[in-house]
């Protein structure tokens, strides 16, 4: 066991994530060690000092993605809190307690820091390193591992340095543009080409209107408001399909992705709140449970303030709808720029003495 | 050629090893990249193997008509530059480093390994919330600690504790078992 212990040691970063497992990278004698621990069993990569070409850290918005999901969950919260005080402060004190808890999330995730992706690159890979999600992981993970492989490669001289630029410059220069896709290699979604995004865009968009539907029938319950949140909820649906066919099609920013995947999740969760408000209405109204027309015109005249579950399905509506919404939004129109910006330097094509030399 | 990690645009050179990120061109995400020689490193020409040109030279043993340069470290058997595979500063054949890699001969090679530790922790604690099914998995649990209490686990630093604990759930879950059995029975 003590000879273990020499072998490899922690490097700074960790991610847990519930479907992909748990990752982290050691540092070995004369590699880096990326272990992806999957519960009952762990998978190895191994770069070589030797062999390491570059360590490339992309800066990302997600750390401030989630404040902004945790601030709409907050002020949900804090609402309820608010209306719940009079009439069951119990309530309110729950929520008040589960509000304090966001705002400790939220300063956790602060003094975390900016969060980034961390790319290692070798002669025939680039491969992601999961555990490495914040800038300040990644340059205490460089103080560590820069040095070994400077030790492992030796360092080049200036000139030298600027001799190789020239010669690789020879290759590369001209290409300024994204891979085609005619070379893309189909296995790896980053080389498929990227998604419209038109799609995603018209969801949003949808779970935006339908937050501010709800937000009007919990300050002013109207049967067209409910008739219309009922519309809006198929339209999500059939949007929500689109968009997932065409994210798995094509390559698309994985914060805009998981936005997408987490509004499949809200519509499970407001599917089930509408369950239990129909059978509640069935047990409540049993000569209508052979009437579905009664039934659906039952269940939507109830207004938010009439039925606890009602009101806390409103309430989880509007707070999920404004905040996917939202950050899918800002994400949609991050990615929509970012496809205008390929395609145009696309088109701009290489000129013939551009090309690369064979 | 580093690219940009969203966009896959090319990243000029004198972007590289900057002390702030840069901005990349196509996508303006900001990157910081630090390049190290083996970026700028030719790479190794293709090796095609000599022919042999008089009898009297040694031919490899799976390309007859190359001439061997080595023996294989596995073997012993002559080969050509071709089958020539230097690893871990072994030369070996492509035979032998299968061979090794298969029964974990080879070190750091490994790239898979089933942690039998954890199953049979997990074995033993997470039933217990069915209480029911604890009748079937206890033994299992401890028969799995025992069975591969000496299979390596992970190729990290690790203790026996997820042995031992799964061995104390699954006796402490057959204790009451045998108990309750026996109070029935009386």
């Amino acid at each position: 066991m003590a000879e273990k212990q020499k072998i490899y040691q922690k490097l700074p970063g960790k991610t847990r994530n519930f479907f992909t497992g748990f990752h982290r990278v050691w540092q070995g004698r004369d590699h880096l060690l990326a272990v992806d621990n999957r519960g009952f069993s762990e998978d190895y990569k191994r770069f070589y000092y030797k062999d390491i070409q570059a360590l490339v850290m992309r800066k990302t918005a997600w750390g401030k993605i989630v404040n902004a999901i945790f601030g709409l969950v907050l002020s949900g919260f804090f609402f309820g809190a608010y209306k719940f005080a009079e009439s069951t402060p119990e309530a309110a004190w729950v929520m008040g307690g589960i509000a304090v808890l966001i705002v400790l999330l939220i300063a956790y995730n602060c003094w975390r820091g900016p969060t980034c992706t961390c790319h290692i690159k070798t002669a025939i890979q680039t491969e992601k390193l999961p555990s490495i999600n914040r800038i300040k992981v990644f340059h205490k993970v460089m103080a560590r591992v820069q040095p070994l492989i400077r030790d492992a490669q030796g360092t080049l001289d200036p000139q030298t340095m600027q001799s190789r630029i020239a010669a690789t410059e020879r290759f590369t220069m001209g290409r300024r543009g994204p891979v085609p896709a005619a070379s893309a290699h189909a296995d790896n979604p980053e080389d498929l080409p990227p998604v419209a995004g038109w799609a995603h865009l018209a969801l949003f968009l949808t779970l935006i209107v339908s937050g501010a539907l709800v937000v009007l029938s919990i300050l002013d319950h109207r049967l067209i408001l409910s008739v219309l949140g009922s519309f809006a909820y198929v339209a999500i649906t059939f949007l929500l399909i689109t968009a997932l066919v065409k994210q798995s099609r094509g390559m698309i920013d994985k914060a805009l992705k998981a936005v997408t995947w987490s509004t499949l999740g809200y519509l499970m969760v407001l599917f089930m709140f509408g369950y239990v408000i129909n059978v509640m209405v069935a047990i409540k109204n049993p000569e209508l449970a052979n009437n579905h027309m009664a039934m659906v015109r039952k269940t939507l005249t109830i207004a938010p303030q009439e039925n606890k579950v009602v009101y806390a399905a409103n309430l989880f509506a509007a707070v999920c709808s404004f905040g996917l919404g939202i950050s899918g939004m800002l994400l949609t129109l991050g990615h929509l720029r970012t496809r205008r910006a390929c395609a145009a330097v696309t088109a701009g094509g290489l000129k013939p003495d551009e090309r690369p030399i064979p | 050629m580093i690219q940009c990690t969203k966009c896959q645009t090319p990243i000029s050179n004198d972007r590289l090893n900057t002390p702030q990120a840069v901005a990349c061109e196509s996508c303006d995400s900001r990157l910081e990249i630090q390049a190290f020689p083996a970026l700028f490193r030719p790479d190794a020409p293709g090796r095609t193997g000599q022919a042999l040109l008089a009898d009297s030279e040694a031919g490899c043993f799976y390309h007859g008509d190359k001439r061997a340069v080595r023996t294989c470290e596995g073997c012993g058997r002559f080969l050509c530059e071709l089958c020539d595979v230097a690893f871990n500063s072994l030369h070996l054949c492509p035979v032998c480093l299968e061979a090794g890699i298969k029964k974990r001969k080879i070190k750091n090679t490994e790239n898979h390994r089933t942690l039998y530790d954890s199953i049979a922790l997990g074995l033993a604690f997470f039933p217990m919330v069915f209480v029911f099914i604890t009748c079937i998995t206890a033994p299992l649990a401890l028969y799995m600690s025992i069975r591969y209490w000496k299979r390596p686990t992970s190729i990290l630093p690790r203790t026996k504790i997820r042995y031992i604990l799964a061995m104390v759930f699954a006796l402490v879950q057959i204790g009451g078992w045998s108990t309750m059995i026996y109070a029935w029975t009386i």
